[in-house]
């Protein structure tokens, strides 16, 4: 195989879908909680949280939902601390953020040595996955099948986060009050709506898209929790939504060109004799890459910034 | 003008300041209280947390403690886990005061404790008073020069430092991970740097427990942190930049290069950290870690505990460094695992940092502060 | 007005008192009765808008009680205030400036379908309907940040409106607009009074008060100095009360003697947003001693001519010279070398380091000079700074955190690191923008000490009154040129001034 046919496949297709999924959530967590205007650096943490605690109960309760529902909280419980630590005692949400990864790593290699007495995996204790989508012969369709119609519930549950998270912001009173607190937080309290009220719900669904995207690592794209396994892809999912620029379809779209890269480094292994270790390099490079070209252009169009919000 | 000399202006002044340094040290008693209370509160944490997780807490609280003070080794474990904090919590503090957040005191101090480690060994023939100087500078060169990507990034292009910092420290990590496999390794041991000589790593005062003037080099560095903050032009200059960064371009600072030269330092101290990790002390003969140590995000708990200051940094450093040796003997006597440790360190930073503000002191009303004064 | 006034608000013995010592409110006791419009009047720092936020559930009081319609009400915050029907526009105005005109008019009462989704239509067509009973005229669908200041005021004014509010606060309205403007928002006043509405302003303009409002209550240092109808009381009796007995007479401005060119501005053009030139091909000169002041209102190129003057935009064509030197392309510091000193117009925002003490904010301009090999010559800056401190009469010692500062005296920082250093040429915008008289007066008078001296001084003010103190020479900017230019102030009036502001009128060069 060489490196056209690797990359214009059917595979390539599939699996850059599937390694995009855990980025779109991590993209639409960042996007919610940007909206309200907290900086949630702590997805990294709560994806790690979610990954591992979802893997466990899977495991135990031998029920891939009941593993869903427990990561979900357990990360869900992590943004709430962020909004509670910013809200009421007004820690900086940077620092919080970075405190929460710090203890998440090190409660995840709590919960997997308490749980299974090993300190690097869950692998002995396998978890019950989520299961692929199939339906009966649209699933078999050459090409589009597979890629678009087998892949994992979670990429359908993401694409449907997506359509909540469009809805919530520009149909309903909840959306208009997270794009105010972002915008404007002090002209938001001044109307009487809590600002610390509107970013608990944001962060929450933050959690919530932050577990999915956890769970998925754990039990649908491998079959345990090991430690580290995030890799940065909550960072990554931030970057993602940089560059959709708050918008959330282009966020989605950002973080699968992201998950394409992140794909590509894993598969090309067999394919270019490159060693791995620089491969793994590629989507870091890459997201630096993007970051870089969207500022150059995003200079040469003189866009000025928003005009004028306040964060407070 | 010469009303101004008047006797009774002369006197109203005096009042004035003797006012405001009252309303100071009253600032000064009210953090202190606060500091002392949320060092109580993580205790209280800690001892919770310990209690529910161990079939037999009182050994286990006796052990996190007072375990680190039962014996000499034990003692300069702290010495040995408060090191690499002060090099990476100085490096923090310079940044988090010109208002920069550049991750990358992680992957500078990774590569700073790689690239020591390989080159040591080549070093073999020279002087070995040179070999520990020139694995320093090399190191702190090189992070620095790392360092120097996403700073510039930040001050030409305007994109967030944080997540291209973050970025880097990944593929810092990947790059020495595809050195240590291919290149760097002693040949007879795999995944390994070459055997650290006792020539080749920095002096050490007590030949038995190898206790090195490494935590000196530390010291000295964060003490020179703290003059080039407070005491210098340039520490000024990033001072108000980090402070406000519009007025300090609208006064002329040419705040470009604060934001550039604050990470690029911050970099380089991190190098010069991994250096002194790997060439001081008993603990380290070869590089062999195999994920990203955690050194550098430590850096912000030191720094927040600190209240960005250089020299309460040392002091921070042992605090952390007692409460990692109590975990560690408390995981050996106990059945806890040392990682709680993490979770105290959070709630540290999730309390040092909150800036609600609770008065423990009254503050006396203050009449005069709404008459005006007219010369 | 004529028919029995009934009271509709009183508040009774208020007090506030802030955290750091300030007392806002001084048991004061107000009353309001329906139908009329009421002026709360005093000087900046007289502690009228803490006590109107107080009405407004902004701000708890340390001490006292509100009635309304003579029971007793507990005004917890501003919805409390809204159910109340109590409204307050702010100075600074809280509105979204992403969102639609019908989206911050609703903002936190939008209107829902019944499947619980926003109703966009309703509150649009809605938002349509009050513009037109109450003869505004503003596209619901406009992007807020668009829109003039006067026009975004009157969408504050629909805010209010829309929450059937009884009782309508305005702070300082007429701060932020030209006289036209204020004509028009009187207009609309009046009406809203007819209408049965309670009107209550904020303001420290005596013309003002005497023009539109019915009775006025004077505050002083937080207390009140009486309630008086507007028709029994003269301007300057208002004034004496507004300001007490402790105050010199304002300084007097010596005959004009003009030095050489020490800034000269030829066909300056400055590329603005979405095609239009933000300065468009402007050219003036200004002389040591005298103050050249650029009047105009907000965004109509003053900022885009100064931040060319100061090196903060090094964007433009043209040439712009200072003391003879073309400085295209230099850079902030090498502009402050020259001699240039620059007051900005947001103290917090771009002139202070609000986190940093009086001693750090005042020395920024002479750290270079006061240093030995990079270190900083502690002993002779905080000299300097002490010296400072004195001479411009700032309340407070170096060490002092410069946020606990009222807003005139971090203005007089501002102003002892400006001019402290005998500079060659001021820029000043908005200098007493929220400043009390005390220390406005101060720092007028300083600004007239150094025209004496020959300093070339450019004034940036909306304040007319203070254009009409202080100018030599007066230049009207409308829409990115010079509309007019004034050789001679005292041959104009505000009216005149305000009539160029807004692009009307013929651009004499009256002299």
């Amino acid at each position: 195989m060489n490196f056209f046919s690797f990359f214009f496949s059917e595979n390539f297709l599939i699996q850059s879908i599937a390694y995009a999924i855990p980025l779109i959530f991590a993209a639409l967590a960042a996007l919610i909680s940007n909206k309200a205007g907290i900086l949630s650096i702590n997805i990294e943490g709560s994806m790690s949280v979610a990954a591992v605690v979802g893997a466990l109960v899977s495991h135990f309760s031998n029920s891939w939902i009941a593993g869903l529902l427990a990561g979900c909280l357990a990360s869900i419980a992590m943004m709430m601390i962020l909004a509670f630590a910013s809200s009421t005692l007004k820690t900086d949400p940077f620092l919080t953020g970075i405190a929460l990864n710090t203890m998440a790593s090190g409660l995840a290699v709590l919960c997997l040595s308490l749980c299974t007495g090993n300190k690097g995996s869950s692998a002995e204790y396998p978890s019950v996955l989520v299961p692929n989508l199939h339906i009966p012969f649209v699933s078999d369709l050459p090409v589009i099948g597979k890629a678009f119609f087998g892949q994992n519930y979670l990429f359908y549950l993401g694409l449907v986060s997506l359509l909540i998270v469009w809805l919530v912001l520009e149909k309903t009173k909840l959306g208009a009050s997270i794009k105010g607190a972002g915008f404007n937080a002090l002209a938001e309290r001044s109307v009487g709506i809590s600002v610390t009220k509107t970013r608990y719900f944001a962060l929450a669904f933050a959690g919530l898209f932050a577990g999915l995207g956890g769970c998925y690592l754990s039990m649908a794209s491998l079959s345990f929790f090991s430690t580290g396994m995030v890799a940065g892809r909550g960072f990554i999912g931030i970057a993602a939504e940089a560059m959709g620029a708050d918008n959330p379809f282009l966020s989605v779209l950002f973080a699968y060109i992201f998950g394409a890269v992140d794909y590509f480094a894993v598969g090309a292994q067999t394919v270019l004799s490159v060693p791995y270790e620089l491969l793994n390099t590629l989507p870091y490079a890459m997201t630096i890459v993007a970051l870089v070209i969207y500022s150059l252009v995003h200079f040469s169009r003189e866009k000025k910034k928003a005009l004028g919000g306040l964060k407070a | 003008m010469g009303s101004l000399l008047s006797k009774r202006f002369v006197a109203f002044r005096e009042k004035e300041k003797s006012y405001f340094k009252s309303q100071a040290s009253l600032t000064f008693v009210n953090e202190a209280i606060k500091t002392i209370l949320i060092i109580v509160l993580c205790f209280v944490a800690v001892v919770t947390i310990i209690s529910v997780a161990s079939k037999d807490p009182i050994s286990a609280l006796k052990a996190f403690f007072f375990g680190p003070f039962t014996d000499t080794y034990s003692i300069e474990q702290i010495s040995e886990e408060a090191l690499p904090l002060i090099f990476t919590g100085v490096a923090v503090c310079i940044m988090n005061k010109a208002g920069q957040c550049n991750m990358f005191v992680e992957g500078g101090f990774f590569l700073g404790a790689f690239l020591s480690a390989w080159l040591a060994p080549e070093l073999a023939g020279w002087p070995s008073a040179l070999i520990p100087l020139i694995c320093i500078v090399t190191s702190a060169l090189a992070s620095g020069l790392i360092g120097y990507l996403p700073a510039k990034m930040k001050s030409s292009l305007h994109i967030s430092e944080f997540v291209t910092s973050l970025m880097f420290n990944y593929i810092v990590f990947w790059v020495v991970m595809f050195l240590l496999h291919d290149f760097a390794s002693d040949p007879d041991v795999a995944n390994k740097t070459k055997y650290l000589e006792s020539f080749m790593k920095l002096p050490v005062l007590d030949e038995d427990t190898g206790f090195s003037i490494a935590i000196f080099v530390a010291i000295v560095v964060a003490v020179l942190g703290w003059v080039f903050i407070g005491k210098t032009v340039w520490g000024y200059r990033l001072r108000m930049t980090g402070d406000n960064e519009e007025f300090a371009r609208y006064s002329g600072i040419n705040t470009g290069r604060v934001i550039v030269s604050s990470q690029v330092i911050g970099a380089v101290i991190a190098g010069i950290g991994g250096a002194g990790l790997m060439l001081g002390g008993s603990r380290y003969y070869r590089f062999e870690w195999s994920s990203l140590p955690n050194y550098g995000f430590d850096g912000f708990v030191i720094a927040i505990m600190a209240n960005n200051n250089p020299i309460l940094s040392i002091f921070a450093s042992f605090f952390l460094g007692y409460l990692r040796v109590g975990a560690s003997k408390m995981s050996v006597l106990s059945d806890v695992p040392d990682q709680v440790v993490y979770i105290i360190q959070a709630l540290i930073i999730i309390f040092f940092g909150a800036k609600l503000a609770i008065r423990f002191v009254k503050r006396r009303k203050q009449k005069a502060s709404k008459k005006e004064v007219t010369p | 007005m004529g028919a029995e006034m009934k009271e509709i608000v009183r508040l009774e013995r208020i007090t506030k008192v802030y955290p750091n010592g300030i007392i806002a409110n001084d048991g004061l006791n107000l009353a309001l009765n329906e139908g009329e419009i009421h002026a709360i009047a005093g000087e900046n720092g007289a502690g009228k808008s803490t006590v109107m936020k107080i009405l407004y559930g902004a701000e708890m009081p340390t001490s006292g009680e509100i009635f309304l319609d003579g029971k007793k009400v507990k005004i917890s915050s501003p919805k409390v205030a809204d159910s109340y029907g109590i409204g307050m526009v702010f100075q600074h105005f809280m509105l979204v400036n992403q969102f639609r005109v019908y989206e911050n008019v609703f903002f936190g009462i939008e209107k829902r379908n019944r499947i619980g989704c926003l109703d966009r239509k309703w509150m649009i067509t809605e938002t349509k309907n009050l513009c037109q009973k109450y003869g505004m005229e503003i596209d619901p669908l406009a992007i807020t940040g668009n829109l003039s200041v006067g026009m975004r005021q009157k969408v504050e004014i629909l805010k209010v409106l829309a929450r059937k509010a009884r009782i309508i606060i305005l702070d300082e309205p007429t701060a932020v607009l030209t006289p036209q403007e204020t004509e028009v928002l009187f207009r609309q006043l009046r009406s809203l009074r007819g209408d049965g509405k309670t009107i209550v302003v904020i303001t420290h303009r005596l013309k003002e008060i005497k023009e539109l409002c019915d009775r006025v209550t004077i505050l002083r240092n937080g207390k009140n100095c009486g309630v008086y109808d507007v028709n029994s009381i003269s301007e300057s009796e208002i004034s004496k009360l507004m300001i007490g007995n402790s105050l010199s007479a304002p300084a007097l401005k010596r005959p004009l003697s003009k030095g050489q060119t020490a800034i000269s501005v030829q066909n300056l053009f400055v590329k603005g947003r979405g095609g239009k030139p933000a300065v468009d091909h402007v050219s003036f000169s200004a002389s040591d001693g005298e103050i050249l002041c650029l009047a105009g209102i907000e965004g109509n190129g003053q900022r885009e001519i100064v931040k060319s003057l100061v090196g903060l935009g090094r964007r433009y064509e043209g040439e712009v010279s200072i003391l003879g030197q073309n400085i295209k392309g230099f850079s902030v510091s090498s502009i402050r070398k020259l001699g240039i000193s620059y007051v900005p117009e947001d103290r917090l925002k771009t002139g202070t380091d609000p986190l940093a003490s009086i001693y750090d904010n005042i020395i920024t301009p002479i750290v270079d000079k006061e240093s030995f090999a990079g270190f900083l010559k502690r002993k002779k800056l905080m000299k300097r700074a002490e010296a400072d401190i004195v001479s411009f009469g700032i309340k407070g010692t170096p060490k002092q955190k410069i946020s606990m500062l009222s807003g005139g005296n971090m203005q007089k920082v501002i102003i002892a690191r400006e001019l402290g250093g005998t500079p060659k040429i001021v820029i000043a915008e908005q200098p007493t923008r929220g400043v009390d008289i005390g220390a406005m007066r101060f720092i007028h008078k300083k600004l007239l000490e150094m025209r004496d001296r020959g300093c070339c001084i450019i004034l940036i003010s909306a304040d007319l009154s203070e254009v009409f103190a202080l100018a030599d020479r007066i230049l009207v900017i409308h829409d990115g040129s010079i509309a007019a230019e004034i050789k001679d102030p005292s041959t104009t009036n505000e009216e005149q001034i305000g009539r160029y502001m807004l692009g009307i009128g013929e651009a004499e060069a009256a002299s």
